[in-house]
């Protein structure tokens, strides 16, 4: 079933958990509602669902194939032209340590930023959203109900009873 | 822009931070501080032109050759100073991240703001890897950590360089981010909008990009202190120790990180002050800030004294002959040559611990100076003037070592003038670090929207007893 967007604006914090609250009254859950803001608030401040991510599975990835990539090329290089220097073993390992080191920060740091890019669903080439309010990046805080289209004016509804200093939006998503 | 009057005059009663609305931030980071007057645009043409300087300044150290490493002391004195100067200052955002200091949150952003001079760093590398000694071929060897490997130290050196710059942009990125969409929604002109569209594209503030952020600062920011620390070992093993036969010394990477954070904060201060003074940002950079930093500031120039002491003592009752000639070459000049203070050697080393230990610390020791705003500024300035002389004294003097190979320093090198392509590179790389900046801060606010606002939604003044108490929230 289509899903559509209503995205409630308001002025502060206090009038946002009262409109969460009232979508919740509403018979809404966190999962049908998250909260854009332009700067970060405690978890759970407004009730919604903590969303899972999986942000630490890419540095640790990326920490591996660069490890795994210097290795194969520190110790490749020294096999193929096996050079003894000093009576020392051929593969000099405390060398090879510090390629491996940069290596694998490297290939962490690369992965690290493609997962935050990934993680955070960006880029979004449409823009900021389906229904988007610049005044977010001014301190206001939106509430943006993602919920079923019979269920909208209800979303309405319950973000007007809230105290949201305006209600806009209405977009299919899915 | 809104008022500042309050904490112009130092804010020196520990009143609470001005009032500010979400609209007067937006007023003052993303329209006043980023608007391009007159003298903004005098600022930019003065440094971008001073900066190409650099450019011809390596350009003509390159077409002098590369078969003499000697005529490069300069450039690497230049480089390395320039690079220890800025690469530590993104960590007094990091570190105090880490810590959850809540005071340095209209800071860091300033702070981070150096990470865009990864580029130039890397850039500047080059040239100076084709002037250094190669690690084989030499007679007697060239005595490197690199076993006669032929890629090292360059591919290893670019790599690690270009590591911390890639780390250094990501962790901008990712910091200004949440600011990159608030110019993108209200800039006042259509470039800086167009150029934020174009790299916040997407940005809504939801829970989910809010929580991938702040574990994206974290880990990166960890990564870049990695770096940092990995960076200084290799530059001050492949680049100074391993130029000098005869000098092993396990403390002098750790003295070359110390010193370069203790430099790097004395310029972070001396830019909050500029930006106070000059820029009219009083009310984000206050006491309070100036008071945290100073104190940071006396506990790196005790650490200065105690990394260069504990590696000065081995080699003072060492007096192993080739423990001597590193002395002499570093600290007290050649004792054949003449008086003490007609010695280069000797005083690049009494501006150095002058200017980096001395003064600072007996300055900054006391209270009421570190309590202050335009003491620190003052201890900063001498500090980075004491930070020039260190590099001049280890670059300078381990550069001029013609000999690279062997077991002992024979003779200590006659101190040698700079020339004029020389100047050039240092007044270009210093001017490129204000240019640069600069140039970033016409789109990434220089203070940190989202970090001041949380702040200050995260504080609020409470009488306690005869007075006011600041109650600070950290809900995480």
């Amino acid at each position: 079933m289509a899903r559509q967007n209503v995205l409630g604006v308001y002025a502060d914090a206090d009038s946002a958990a009262a409109g969460a609250r009232s979508l919740r009254a509403a018979g809404f859950t966190g999962e049908d509602y998250e909260v854009l803001t332009g700067n970060p608030y405690p978890e759970g401040a407004f009730g919604d669902h903590p969303k899972r991510n999986k942000l630490f599975v890419f540095p640790i990835a990326g920490g591996l194939t660069g490890f795994s990539l210097a290795l194969l090329f520190t110790a490749g290089t020294q096999a193929a032209f096996p050079l003894v220097t000093g009576g020392k073993p051929i593969l000099a390992i405390p060398a090879m340590m510090i390629i491996m080191y940069e290596m694998s920060l490297l290939f962490a740091m690369i992965f690290t930023v493609m997962g935050v890019i990934f993680e955070s669903r960006l880029p979004r080439f449409s823009g900021a959203g389906p229904v988007y309010d610049p005044r977010i990046t001014l301190g206001y805080i939106g509430l943006l109900a993602t919920v079923e289209e019979e269920r909208i004016p209800a979303a309405r509804q319950a973000l007007q009873d809230g105290g949201a200093a305006d209600v806009v939006g209405e977009t299919t998503t899915a | 822009m809104a008022s500042n009057e309050h904490s112009a005059n130092g804010n020196s009663h520990g009143a609470p931070l001005p009032p500010a609305t979400p609209e007067e931030l937006n007023e003052d980071l993303i329209h006043e501080a980023r608007r391009v007057g007159p003298r903004m645009r005098t600022l930019l043409i003065i440094f971008g032109s001073l900066f190409t300087l650099a450019f011809v300044g390596a350009g003509m150290r390159l077409a002098s050759g590369t078969d003499d490493h000697t005529v490069w002391r300069y450039y690497a004195v230049c480089y390395f100073f320039v690079f220890s100067l800025t690469a530590g200052i993104p960590l007094a955002a990091i570190g105090l991240r880490m810590a959850r200091a809540q005071w340095r949150k209209p800071t860091s952003r300033l702070a981070e703001m150096f990470l865009i001079l990864g580029p130039m760093h890397v850039i500047f590398f080059i040239p100076l890897l084709a002037g250094a000694p190669p690690i084989t071929g030499t007679e007697p060897p060239h005595n490197t950590m690199w076993m006669d490997w032929q890629l090292g130290p360059w591919l290893p050196d670019i790599i690690m360089v270009s590591t911390l710059a890639i780390t250094g942009l990501g962790l901008l990125y990712a910091s200004a981010l949440p600011d990159l969409a608030a110019v993108r929604d209200h800039a006042a002109d259509g470039t800086t909008k167009s150029w934020a569209r174009r790299v916040a594209r997407g940005w809504s503030g939801t829970d989910r990009q809010w929580r991938m952020h702040k574990s994206a600062l974290g880990i990166l920011g960890a990564f870049y202190v990695a770096m940092y620390a990995m960076t200084h070992f290799s530059f001050s093993t492949d680049f100074a120790i391993s130029m000098v036969p005869g000098w092993k010394d396990p403390i002098f990477p750790a003295f070359h990180a110390v010193s370069g954070l203790q430099m790097g904060l004395g310029l972070f201060i001396v830019s909050m002050f500029l930006l106070r003074k000059v820029h009219g940002l009083g009310r984000y950079f206050e006491l309070e800030q100036f008071w945290g930093f100073s104190r940071l500031l006396l506990v790196l120039t005790l650490f200065w004294f105690y990394f260069w002491w504990s590696a000065f003592i081995l080699f003072w009752y060492g007096r192993l002959p080739h423990e001597q000639s590193i002395i002499a070459l570093l600290i007290f000049g050649d004792p054949a040559e003449s008086a003490l203070l007609a010695r280069p050697q000797f005083l690049m080393f009494a501006g150095a611990i002058g200017l980096s230990f001395i003064i600072p610390f007996l300055v900054i020791m006391w209270n009421p100076v570190r309590r202050s705003i335009v003491g620190p500024t003052i201890v900063g300035l001498v500090i980075i003037s004491g930070g020039l002389f260190d590099r001049l004294r280890i670059y300078s003097n381990t550069w001029s070592v013609e000999q690279v190979g062997g077991h002992a320093l024979e003779e200590v090198p006659a101190f040698a003038v700079p020339d004029i392509w020389d100047a050039a590179f240092f007044v270009g790389l210093l001017s490129g670090v204000p240019f640069l900046i600069l140039l970033a801060s016409r789109v990434i606010p220089i203070v940190s929207l989202w970090e001041t606002r949380e702040a200050l939604m995260m504080r609020v003044v409470r009488p306690f007893g005869i007075g006011n108490a600041h109650v600070v929230g950290k809900p995480d």
